[in-house]
């Protein structure tokens, strides 16, 4: 005998495959690319350096550490992306911790180079001295230096 | 130091302070002098060295300009080499 399936079985049976090919959906949309915000420059002390005498561009000549008990002490400091209303302090302290002098400076359209400069009438005290920069209050660098007779 | 010691006396320092606009770059650029009235390599190599005996270093750096040690003049602009 002859059994032949009816029509509705075969339909039944392609169902799934039915089912896979509507489930075939288009791929979904690839991520918004989010672009960072570009980073704020943040003001900075790029440098700090040491010497006895400044050209016209406030740079120290000859940078050194190590300073005779006559010379004038300079430090030359490198500022980048400053605001217009930026302030540098430099704070020269000795061994001890004394506070040798402290000064502030409004820091010229950036970037800038800043001198700091301490003289001293008598022999400076041969020993370990020490610049303290901060830019708007903030520690922003130091250099340490000998004056040795 | 020793702790008997006094401390040392700092009432006679002065301190001041300036400040300039730099060109990009300029932390890198050659260091310059503008030679004043009155100068000479030696007072130069002095006041920049701290050694007046180290003139012929910026005489050397400075031969596109310079014939003569002796002869330099007011306005002219030295490279100043490092030390």
């Amino acid at each position: 005998m002859k059994t032949t399936r009816p029509l509705w079985v075969l339909a039944l049976a392609a169902l799934p495959l039915l089912g896979t090919a509507c489930k075939k959906e288009a791929p979904p949309p690839p991520p918004a690319e989010v672009t960072p915000p570009a980073p704020t420059p943040q003001p900075a002390v790029t440098k700090i350096e040491l010497g006895s005498s400044v050209g016209v561009d406030k740079r120290v000549l000859a940078p050194r550490s190590s300073f005779g008990v006559k010379d004038s002490i300079i430090a030359s400091v490198y500022t980048e992306n400053t605001a217009p209303n930026a302030m540098l302090t430099a704070k020269w302290t000795f061994q001890t911790g004394q506070t040798v002098d402290s000064s502030s400076q409004a820091v010229a359209a950036s970037p800038a180079v800043t001198e700091f400069h301490i003289v001293k009438k008598s022999a400076w005290p041969v020993g370990r001295y020490k610049v303290e920069i901060s830019l708007n209050g903030t520690p922003a660098g130091a250099q340490e230096f000998d004056v040795a007779k | 130091m020793t702790p008997d010691e006094p401390l040392p006396d700092f009432s006679d320092v002065e301190g001041g302070s300036s400040s300039a606009a730099a060109a990009p770059g300029a932390q890198n650029a050659p260091r310059t002098y503008e030679v004043k009235k009155g100068d000479s390599l030696s007072k130069i190599a002095k006041h920049v060295y701290g050694d007046a005996g180290k003139w012929k270093q910026i005489f050397e750096a400075n031969t596109d300009q310079l014939k003569d040690p002796d002869k330099i003049y007011p306005g002219q602009v030295l490279t100043i080499p490092d030390a």
